[in-house]
């Protein structure tokens, strides 16, 4: 067929290129993290049914199928474990600015019931990353925090208000204590 | 109303890095004048069509299949966009059949696509903005944890990514053909996402495939052999919640298990005879070996190491050469029914496995969350 038989003329191609820019409300149970983020609090939501505990939260349990609200808040520290990870290596797609390769880890929080994806891990080489280690937010001074980069479409991103959460150097956490929250 | 339901015509185009030489009306057109060309049938004997592709911002085209109505021969007739992520062209296919075993439909052309050289996949799961990690970046942590949990040793990935290569080599529609790869080769390419390397991963394809299915009637009239239907199963599961364990996800447990028991198997490993499974990522080869019960807990890899996946062993996976070397996110889901469909017809040319009567195809998608499977013979249901 027609790709068995190209020919040697080149396509026409007319470079036309848009940009858009936008701005988006957040949800307003990620708008209130984000609040209290700022100021340099973890809030969740408690489900009021099981007990576990989601942050960010979307306003529900998906294992009760309840509805959460302000009411059953809580706050939990900025210490918790490694449960996964990987080591990205950028490809340089359009609008990426990470040019070295870059640490892809999920951190659960002491008191949590899900992890936060895509964070950072500092303090230690690459090599030595490991689940199970444990770890504390590395907060950005307040008059540098900003909600940039957290989106309702988000991965876990804590804008850039926590730059990473660093290696603490005690014992790694027992598996048995993270196996049903890894992800 | 339950109607015996068959695969008549399948279609591929060539998938390359670019296909610069077609439009992407143009690419659709060639899969389906294949699949029609397979069937002997014309568009005016298609009732309705079914049309799936991954996210529109792979392309930057929102809703594609409403500008493509008139290239898919769609024109005064039922169009339905099915888009459930990298699993969708199973899930396309799935929906299509479906319409003919309800008894609502005769026949339906069914097509799934991707033009990833028209945007970028790695910027359209980004969203537009820094950070992004693909695929890989996202998988590649389930991939390690069923490395820690397994204990398989680190080659078993290299292995698979030979095995597929080489199997690509024999057909002619794949995308990368690397005869001549080997595990050193593969060992030696610059890792991507820990533990995953470059020659572990998938490429970025052009290309469509379609497939035509066909009711009872339609299918003594089809003038090669037909692939029947046995059993078709679509489950999804949300991509995180507390305990979710997504190195075997539930929802691909349970659409195994529906599939199995609609076409009457007890034992895949033994009643099946070879499978087209979604492994992008050289790990999900025994990790859906495993996620689908074909082989036990930690059991998985050894199919791989002692070569009983590849093509003249006991139980061959993607002897097409899978979606690790060709990948059209939209149509790679397709193309492991279209596939599986030519094994049992034994139409497979080249990469043909001997004597199959059983097929197993699936497709997965999102974070492992969406699963669309299929089991197909060279024999009607009874």
């Amino acid at each position: 067929m027609s790709d068995q038989t190209q020919t040697e003329k080149e396509n026409l191609v007319m470079e036309h290129l848009v940009s858009l820019t936008y701005r988006e409300r957040l949800t307003p149970n990620l708008n209130r993290f984000v609040d209290e983020l700022l100021e340099g609090r973890l809030v969740g939501h408690k489900c009021p049914s099981c007990g576990r505990v989601y942050l960010p939260s979307k306003g529900y349990c998906p294992m009760c199928v309840v509805a959460t609200s302000a009411e059953d808040e809580v706050e939990v520290p900025d210490t918790g474990t490694v449960t996964g990870f990987t080591i990205v290596t950028p490809v340089a797609y359009y609008g990426q600015q990470e040019t070295e390769p870059f640490v892809f880890a999920s951190v659960l929080l002491d008191g949590a019931d899900t992890p936060l994806n895509g964070q950072d891990v500092t303090g230690l080489p690459h090599d030595q990353l490991r689940t199970g280690l444990r770890v504390k937010a590395k907060w950005k001074p307040k008059d540098q925090r900003s909600a940039e980069g957290i989106s309702n479409r988000g991965w876990g991103s804590m804008g850039t208000v926590v730059d990473s959460f660093e290696a603490t150097g005690e014992p790694d956490a027992s598996e048995e204590l993270f196996k049903d929250h890894i992800f | 109303m339950n109607e015996r339901c068959a695969i008549v015509g399948v279609g591929q185009t060539h998938f390359k890095k670019r296909r610069d030489d077609v439009s992407i009306a143009g690419l659709l057109r060639e899969a389906i004048d294949r699949a029609l060309a397979d069937a002997e049938l014309t568009l005016r004997d298609i009732d309705a069509v079914v049309i799936g592709k991954a996210p529109d911002a792979f392309e930057g085209i929102v809703m594609p299949e409403i500008f493509l109505a008139d290239a898919v021969g769609a024109t005064n007739k039922p169009l339905l966009r099915v888009h459930t992520a990298g699993s969708v062209g199973g899930s396309t296919l799935v929906v299509g059949a479906h319409h003919v075993i309800t008894g609502i439909h005769g026949t339906v052309l069914t097509v799934a696509w991707e033009k990833q050289s028209e945007g970028n996949a790695q910027w359209g799961l980004a969203g537009g903005r820094s950070g992004g990690i693909g695929a890989g970046g996202a998988f590649a942590p389930w991939m390690r944890a069923y490395i820690q949990q397994s204990g398989a040793p680190d080659y078993i990935g290299w292995m698979v990514a030979v095995k597929d290569r080489r199997n690509a080599a024999k057909n002619p529609y794949a995308h990368l053909k690397m005869p001549d790869i080997t595990l050193e080769k593969v060992k030696e390419s610059p890792m991507l996402w820990d533990p995953i390397r470059f020659h572990e991963s998938c490429p970025s394809s052009d290309g469509a495939c379609a497939a035509i299915v066909t009711n009872e009637e339609g299918a003594k009239r089809a003038p090669r052999p037909p692939a029947w239907i046995h059993g078709l199963s679509v489950r999804s599961e949300l991509g995180q919640f507390p305990g979710r364990n997504p190195v075997r996800p539930q929802a691909g447990v349970e659409c195994a298990h529906d599939v199995y028991r609609q076409a009457g198997i007890t034992d895949p490993r033994s009643q099946i005879d070879m499978a087209e499974l979604y492994v992008p990522f050289s790990w999900y080869e025994p990790m859906w070996l495993e996620g689908h019960d074909i082989a036990g807990p930690g059991e998985g890899w050894k199919m791989v190491d002692t070569g009983e996946t590849d093509l003249g062993g006991a139980f061959p996976v993607n002897p097409s050469g899978g979606v690790l070397s060709t990948n059209a996110i939209g149509a790679s889901g397709m193309v492991r029914f279209a596939e599986a469909a030519q094994q049992v017809r034994g139409l497979a040319g080249e990469h043909q496995v001997d004597g199959v009567r059983t097929a197993l195809a699936q497709a997965y998608g999102g974070a492992a969350q969406y699963f669309a499977m299929g089991v197909l013979r060279n024999t009607p249901p009874e």
